[in-house]
């Protein structure tokens, strides 16, 4: 109880310098949250990309003076091509809140197969009854595998549907919302992590009105699977010939250049992140180093007055281990008001989160700490009385 | 007798090798109680060595030390470290004093070790510092005082605990004449009342007015 109080009292004699370290470890802390959630996201992106189709599969970014379904026909009779994927993206209203709307077609259904939390992919051909549409949702929506509910269109056109499955968390799905075209593909372009209803496009009545309005800028991407026996050659000839219709990629070349450049990307921002992180840590360790020496100082009149030297490494202990404790509770304050992106992250990267902070904070107190430490077990004392009588 | 010392020497290691240096090399020494000595020897003779042994702050190489007829020399550090709170009160030539705290929270520290109810401690160390007619400066900070000021703020302390035996190391190096004659009154108004005063020094005037001088050279009691 006295070591607490001791250790109390020395934290609060010098609170401007203890003040000071722990702003300057919350403001890292803040940093270093961004940085987690960037790389988080990008990750989680590129995990996404992943589970796209990949072999076999051209992307073709349909130019604004063709249809999808125009481009789609001529494509389709290529004998190299096994079958076109088409998406049609939407608005549903679901509870007066709207929701992404993807409508995919058969090619897309059988060729994309997203993680799922429970419950079936489209693919699978689920039956529903009271002639609902099957639909896979995304996490965040509250709904569960075997619920109907009703949905609407913007124009007021309601249906029931009935979920089959329910996407993994993070959410990511394929909705094109941009040209998948080399100079401007990014995750963000097809990927989504909005709240979504997915759905097949034969369980619409009339998919038309997705579709882009010609001259119209929108995305327009058909993702052209290849028969596995083509010739690479006779490919690379219709591929050429597709390019009237619209920008042709293979897929593979637009997942590894993406992959390429965010992992730059995250390179570059760790990289920067470290630098300030650098500066900011030999700020906090010079005034941690400081107020250690003035201790040493401290204890040695300790010593003088009765203290064991043991109870002084104790009275230390504590000193990191209440500093360590207020650093951490101020994150957790900091997080609870939103300054550290909690927002962004799922439930576990939250908790990873917290464990690096945690991680991050033991390290940066006990690193100067332990050395202290070290010094207080192992010197003589008399050195330590010397420095004392000679030091003012 | 109060302090015992037999054949008390210290060596110590010097450098990454092996060298070592032996600074006392065999000090017989006795002290009755209320005695008034003082320990003169030049630079290096081992004055503190000594001084740091019988405040049971370093333990001797070898020979025995007792006190109060009792052998401390193999003592534990937690049994030392009590009886530096209890029966031994520390002056030193630069004060050790916590200068950013105020003079009464420097003056309880050696209670707080002592385990004294926290209800008791301000009590306590007002008492003496009013005893050395200083207690107007409780809530004074130490940085604001004068050299006699917070020397007499250390021997308050020194004393909080009913200490009986005061070890001094140049009470008044840092003190000007009046001061200095300041602070060896109050070590005689002690020593009349009974506290054993061992005091480490250069100074004539201190020597002589103590009732003992013992002189070390070459770490040894000339």
């Amino acid at each position: 109880m006295r070591v607490l109080l001791i250790a109390f009292r020395l934290i609060w004699k010098r609170k401007l310098t203890n003040i000071t370290i722990v702003v300057q470890i919350i403001l890292s802390i803040i940093m270093l949250a961004q940085l987690f959630v960037f790389v988080s996201d990008h990750r989680s992106s590129v995990r996404a990309v992943s589970e796209l189709p990949v072999s076999d599969t051209i992307v073709v970014s349909v130019f604004e003076y063709y249809t999808m379904e125009q481009a789609a026909r001529q494509i389709l009779a290529t004998p190299e091509v096994e079958s076109v994927g088409k998406i049609y993206t939407g608005t549903f209203f679901y509870n007066n809140v709207s929701i992404n709307l993807a409508i995919y077609n058969d090619a897309i259904i059988k060729h994309y197969f997203p993680n799922l939390t429970s419950g079936n992919w489209l693919s699978d051909n689920p039956s529903v009854d009271n002639n609902a549409i099957p639909v896979v949702v995304s996490f965040d929506m509250g709904l569960r595998t075997g619920d109907t509910v009703h949905m609407s269109l913007p124009n007021g056109d309601a249906y029931q549907v009935t979920v089959v499955g329910v996407l993994k968390e993070p959410t990511q799905y394929l909705y094109p919302s941009g040209s998948a075209s080399p100079e401007y593909f990014s995750a963000r372009v097809i990927i989504s992590p909005e709240s979504v209803v997915i759905m097949r496009d034969t369980d619409l009545s009339d998919t038309s009105v997705f579709e882009p309005a010609l001259g119209q800028p929108a995305a327009r991407n058909l993702f052209v699977f290849i028969n596995g026996d083509a010739n690479a050659a006779d490919v690379e000839a219709v591929t050429d010939a597709w390019r009237k219709y619209g920008e042709t990629t293979p897929m593979t070349s637009l997942i590894a250049n993406y992959v390429k450049d965010t992992n730059s990307l995250i390179g570059g921002a760790s990289l920067m992140f470290i630098v300030f992180l650098s500066l900011a840590a030999t700020s906090v360790l010079s005034s941690y180093l400081t107020q250690s020496m003035r201790n040493r100082r401290l204890f040695t009149v300790f010593y003088l007055l009765g203290m064991e030297w043991r109870k002084g490494v104790a009275i230390e202990i504590c000193r990191m281990l209440i500093l360590i404790i207020i650093t951490m509770s101020l994150c957790l304050i900091a997080g609870a008001s939103g300054l550290l992106m909690l927002q962004w992250m799922t439930l576990r990267s939250a908790y990873t989160f917290y464990g690096i902070v945690l991680l991050y904070i033991t390290v940066t107190f006990a690193a100067i700490g332990v050395r202290f430490l070290v010094r207080l077990v192992r010197e003589d004392i008399s050195a330590a009385l010397k420095e004392l009588q000679q030091s003012e | 007798m109060l302090i015992e010392m037999i054949g008390i020497e210290k060596v110590f290691k010097t450098g990454k090798v092996s060298a070592v240096s032996k600074i006392l090399k065999g000090i017989d020494l006795t002290i009755e109680k209320g005695e008034m000595v003082a320990v003169k020897g030049s630079s290096g003779a081992g004055k503190s060595t000594l001084l740091h042994i019988l405040g049971c702050l370093d333990r001797p190489t070898s020979g025995i030390y007792r006190l109060n007829g009792v052998d401390i020399t193999n003592e534990s550090s937690s049994n030392l470290s009590k009886i530096r709170n209890k029966r031994l009160g520390f002056v030193m030539q630069h004060f050790a004093l916590v200068e950013d705290d105020n003079v009464l929270a420097n003056v309880s520290v050696p209670l707080l070790f002592a385990k004294t109810p926290f209800s008791q401690v301000d009590a306590l160390s007002m008492e003496k510092l009013r005893q050395l007619g200083i207690d107007h400066l409780a809530g004074q900070k130490v940085s604001k005082l004068s050299g006699g000021e917070k020397q007499r703020v250390a021997i308050a302390r020194a004393l909080v605990n009913n200490t009986d035996i005061i070890l001094a190391d140049e009470p008044t190096g840092a003190l000007d004449q009046e001061n200095s004659a300041l602070i060896m009154d109050i070590f005689k108004k002690l020593n009349l009342l009974g506290t054993t005063i061992i005091i480490v020094t250069h100074e004539e005037f201190v020597a002589n007015a103590c009732e003992r001088v013992i002189t070390i050279a070459d770490g040894k009691i000339a």
